[in-house]
């Protein structure tokens, strides 16, 4: 199944995936140059500053030099693995982020696999049924879930959870599998039950529009049971639109983990980058945009790949 | 021909759909019988209602629509009061469908030898192996070259033709008894029509396979079809052996369809038509259906509906047109109920007939009082 | 001036009548009661805009007065919500603070409307390059997580309530302008538009009076839900400390400054909290309603979405 088409396909998605970093750098390195103040003051604020520091600094980001000679080397520093200096936090960038990224994406992850497994399933039972009872229950549910910030039921699931039943522990991030695993058990409910949420509307839109299809009403003729009918066909062609949303949200999902990490107090880049805004800390802050841009950029890709799956008809390089 | 017992036999059908004005009949009270090796073909304009008949018998109307009164006998079996589990193992099995248009009926998801396999998955007892040996067994037989290849392809990567090609070995997979073709060609392209149409009259004769064919294009009927019937809104107008209509069409707007197709020996500069456009379904005019468009209307046609007349001396030939009076009639249903004595005082004297521009004499002559 | 005439009343009422504005807000009308997903969640935003015009009227204390004996009471008849950490009135507060969550919402509308509108409808009139480089824009603004790229700019310019509205009103730009944009690609096909090209009509003409028009449904549906995301995203920036910050009545920041209190007392973060999942759940509903008659033209029989 993997043609030599398909592996092109994926090579222009990855050379559009580069571009793209590559802009939200020179974007966010923009949004530094046009900040108020000197890019000197930002990039020190949060510590003391002495007028030695200042020059120092002044040096190390060649902040003397025109601005594109500067983009020009904070780049090769980047791609050096060099992400900068915190000076609130008195410690190279990249190791500030290296202690914390693992907890951060471990919540990503089980965020997505939850969403996964509640959406769409359920997706699927509430698109078939469209009308009935089941499909009414699940869809206000849908929308409650999406109408509750992370953080409101993060501290809501707290207050009831931890202090009221003392059933699941109220913070920090565990060690060892299984201690890990019931730390950040709940906050990735949390945050699955709001993507899954979206997730679910979309598999569900998608079901039904998918079941007004002549080629379901070809199935229907030939004589498939409908059980067939609806999971084997019409949920692997309702789920294509949903993989291509479904990108954009790991974005959402990795920002708001941040929230949620911070919430529940587990040590993961959340508390890290909220910080960082909140001390002007801009290297950090900075770090943690590419960071997220990769992820994102690179998640998409591995959403195209399974697009081509659910929907042959791209990998071709056009639609019918 | 010998009178065996028919596989599809329906009797005064009528499918309706229930929007806001009011019910719509789709297929007013409509007859039909089909046997083995016999090809019906159902011909009419858009909305005439052919397509709506066709899949009422598959048992594909869906809210609004709903079949509101008659029968579907198929091989004895009453289709319209058979549960949903004891349908679903007809369909593609003993009575299999043909769409229009191949390629939206084909699942782009997945491969063509896929979606066959599934099919005789559910109605065999094939194993996979054997089941996949069917798949290119019928993809040859339907002229599809290299078909272990063409099996793990696509429907994307067919043309129309070929496309269409599949569905109808979709189709026969099961090896069914009744085909219902809805308007298969037209969809393709002029040189493929062509070669569909010899295709599945040859599939036909060879599996024995009685057959209903929904067109609008009368040279496929012609080609193809042993038995007619013509379809008005929603109304199924004359019904007999194609020849004998052909030949000697019995009712007006039979007659005015054959006098629109154009053929070679055609010298005037305009193409015949036929004036005005079909009624809409929810606003039928009183009395006949084709009454407004018909060139031999009569003051009676615009206050009775016809009954079915037995023409041309065959019990097997009805035209629901009041040139016939004094013919046998069929017995009275909804649709085409008996005539009172009233409608005898309107019926004008001979050679009175408004704006009648064929007074065809052997038509005439049936109904000299 | 003596009785109107005949001729002058009855032009008056043909102006009315042909006053685009009334006849639109009539037929919107029509829409939100067709729907009962649309006709809650327009009773839930009214609702807030009958508390924030009044306020003054309904609070039963000043939101600022402050009473140090009696802070981080609960709930009590003079104080039905309870008090917070410095003795403010809960209840007085969650009242007021249903204008910020106002403000929040018509400034994200206007800063996402106005350029996202302006944008799409550019790119998908003039298609070819000008398309080009502005979905390419768009793609890079896309990578970067709406509350993310908040927190980016905010880090930039400083934290206050105006940035962190106007970050949040600019980071939702990009899904409104693709938005416009495909409408207008489609719309442009129409032949009336190949029509007004044809009389010789300006671009701009053509884009406002001929495209603009058909593409609302869609830019009201957007437009609606996306205000009900961006009151997420404020409500957590300023929960985070990083948008509007205390003693600012905005229910964000009260839920910040209860944060710390948390162990003492649950009701001063309980309160605002839900308020922010009250009115998001109106505006996500009304804009689901919406979508729902707008998009789909409805279901002949009533059903949740």
């Amino acid at each position: 199944m993997i043609s030599s088409r398909t592996v092109q396909y994926l090579l222009k998605r990855l050379g559009f995936g580069v571009f793209i970093v590559w802009a939200v750098t020179l974007l966010v390195f923009v949004l530094l140059q046009i900040s108020p103040g000197s890019p000197a003051d930002v990039l020190l604020s949060g510590g003391v500053v002495t007028e030695e520091m200042r020059q120092s600094v002044i040096e190390q980001y060649n902040l003397n030099e025109p601005w594109y000679v500067q983009y020009f080397l904070w780049l090769k520093d980047v791609a050096a693995g060099d992400l900068g200096y915190s000076f609130s936090q008195q410690r190279p960038v990249a190791g500030l982020i290296a202690d914390r990224w693992a907890i951060t994406f471990q919540i990503v992850g089980l965020s997505m696999l939850l969403a996964t497994l509640l959406s769409i399933p359920t997706g699927i039972i509430a698109g078939a049924n469209h009308g009935s009872v089941v499909d009414r229950l699940l869809t206000v549910t849908a929308i409650v879930g999406v109408s509750i910030p992370v953080f409101v039921s993060g501290v809501l699931a707290i207050l009831i959870f931890s202090f009221h039943l003392n059933v699941l522990p109220s913070g920090g991030a565990g060690s060892g599998f299984v201690g890990r695993l019931t730390h950040i058990f709940v906050p990735s409910l949390l945050l699955g039950g709001m993507v899954g949420a979206l997730m679910f509307r979309m598999m569900r839109a998608g079901m039904r529009d998918v079941l007004e299809k002549d080629y379901i009403e070809t199935c229907t003729a030939m004589g498939l049971p409908r059980r067939q009918i609806i999971l084997k066909y019409a949920a692997k062609n309702a789920i294509a639109p949903v993989l291509t949303v479904s990108g954009l949200w790991i974005g959402f999902l990795i920002v708001y983990a941040m929230v949620v990490e911070f919430v529940f107090g587990m040590g993961g880049l959340g508390r890290l980058i909220i910080h960082a805004v909140e001390a002007q800390d801009f290297p950090i802050v900075l770090a943690g945009t590419i960071i997220t841009a990769v992820v994102f950029v690179v998640s998409n890709i591995v959403v195209d790949l399974l697009y081509t799956w659910a929907d042959p008809r791209v990998a071709v390089g056009g639609s019918e | 021909m010998s009178r065996s017992e028919p596989v599809l036999d329906v009797d005064r059908l009528t499918t309706q759909f229930n929007v806001d004005g009011g019910p719509v009949k789709a297929v007013d009270d409509n007859s039909l019988t089909v046997h083995r090796g016999e090809t019906l073909g159902i011909v009419g304009e858009s909305g005439s209602g052919k397509s709506t008949l066709l899949r009422s018998i598959m048992g594909l109307i869906e809210d609004p629509g709903e079949i509101a009164a008659g029968e579907i006998n198929y091989r004895g079996r009453d289709l319209t009061e058979l549960s949903d589990e004891a349908f679903r193992q007809l369909r593609g099995n003993d009575i299999s469908f043909i769409f229009q248009e191949p390629m939206s009926h084909l699942n782009p998801a997945y491969t063509v030898g896929d979606q066959i396999t599934d099919v005789l998955a559910a109605h065999t007892e094939l194993n996979s192996d054997e089941r996949w040996e069917r798949v290119y067994e019928l993809l040859d037989l339907l002229g599809i070259p290299a078909p272990e290849d063409r099996a793990d392809s696509y429907p994307h990567e067919f043309s129309g033709g070929m496309a269409q090609r599949v569905c109808i070995a979709m189709a026969l997979a099961c090896e069914p008894d009744l085909l219902l073709a809805d308007e298969p060609t037209s969809a393709l392209d002029v040189t493929i029509q062509a070669q569909i149409i010899d295709l599945l009259s040859d599939l036909q004769s060879e599996f024995d396979v009685a057959m209903i064919w929904v067109t609008h294009d009368m040279g496929v009927v012609a080609e193809t079809c042993d038995t007619l019937g013509v379809m008005y809104a929603g109304n199924i107008v004359e019904y007999g052996d194609v020849d004998d209509i052909f030949d000697d069409p019995k009712h007006p707007y039979t007659e005015a369809l054959l006098g629109s197709v154009p053929t070679h020996r055609d010298t005037s500069d305009r193409f015949e038509t036929i004036e005005g456009a079909p009624p809409e379904l929810q606003d039928l005019p009183s009395g006949c259906v084709f009454r407004d468009r018909c060139p031999e209307a009569t003051d009676a046609c615009r206050s009775h509906r016809p009954p079915y007349y037995e023409v041309g001396g065959s019990r097997d030939w009805i035209a629901k047109c009041l040139l016939h009076r004094g013919d046998p009639t069929r017995p009275a249903t909804d649709s085409a109920p008996e005539l009172d004595a009233s409608a005898d005082a309107e019926w004008p004297a001979e050679g009175s007939a408004d704006g009648g521009i064929d007074e065809d004499p052997k038509i005439r002559g049936e109904t000299n009082r | 001036m003596s009785q109107p005439t005949e001729r002058e009343r009855v032009g008056s009422k043909r102006r009315l009548q042909e006053s685009r504005v009334l006849r639109g807000l009539f037929r919107g009308w029509r829409v939100i009661r067709s729907n009962s997903m649309a006709t809650v969640g327009f009773l839930i935003v009214s609702a807030l805009v009958v508390v924030a015009i009044l306020a003054p009227v309904l609070a039963p204390h000043p939101p600022d007065a402050q009473n140090l004996q009696n802070t981080l009471a609960p709930p009590s008849a003079e104080h039905p919500f309870g008090t917070d950490n410095t003795g403010r009135d809960v209840l007085s507060r969650i009242i007021f603070g249903t204008r910020y969550a106002l403000a929040i919402a018509i400034v994200v509308i206007t800063l996402e409307t106005l350029i996202g509108v302006s944008l799409g409808l550019v790119a998908g009139y003039y298609r070819g390059k000008v398309d080009e480089s502005v979905m390419r824009l768009l793609d890079v603004l896309v990578s970067i997580p709406p509350l993310l790229l908040a927190m980016v700019i905010v880090t930039t310019f400083g934290i206050n309530i105006w940035n962190a509205m106007i970050a949040i009103g600019i980071v939702y730009v990009p899904m409104m302008s693709r938005t416009v944009r495909s409408s207008a690609l489609s719309i442009r096909e129409e032949t009336y538009v190949q029509a007004a090209e044809g009389l010789g009509y300006s671009d701009s003409r053509v884009m406002l009076k001929h495209i603009l028009p058909n593409s609302v449904p869609p830019i009201v549906v957007l437009g609606t839900t996306d205000v009900a995301y961006a009151l997420i995203d404020v409500a957590t920036l300023s929960y985070l400390g990083l948008g509007i910050q205390p003693p600012t009545a905005s229910w964000g920041a009260m839920a910040n400054a209860a944060q710390g209190y948390i162990l003492v007392t649950p009701w001063p973060i309980v309160f605002p909290t839900l308020a922010i999942a009250i009115a998001v759940l109106g505006f996500n509903l009304l804009g689901m309603g919406l979508r729902e008659v707008l998009l789909y033209g409805g279901d002949h029989e009533e059903v949740v979405e």
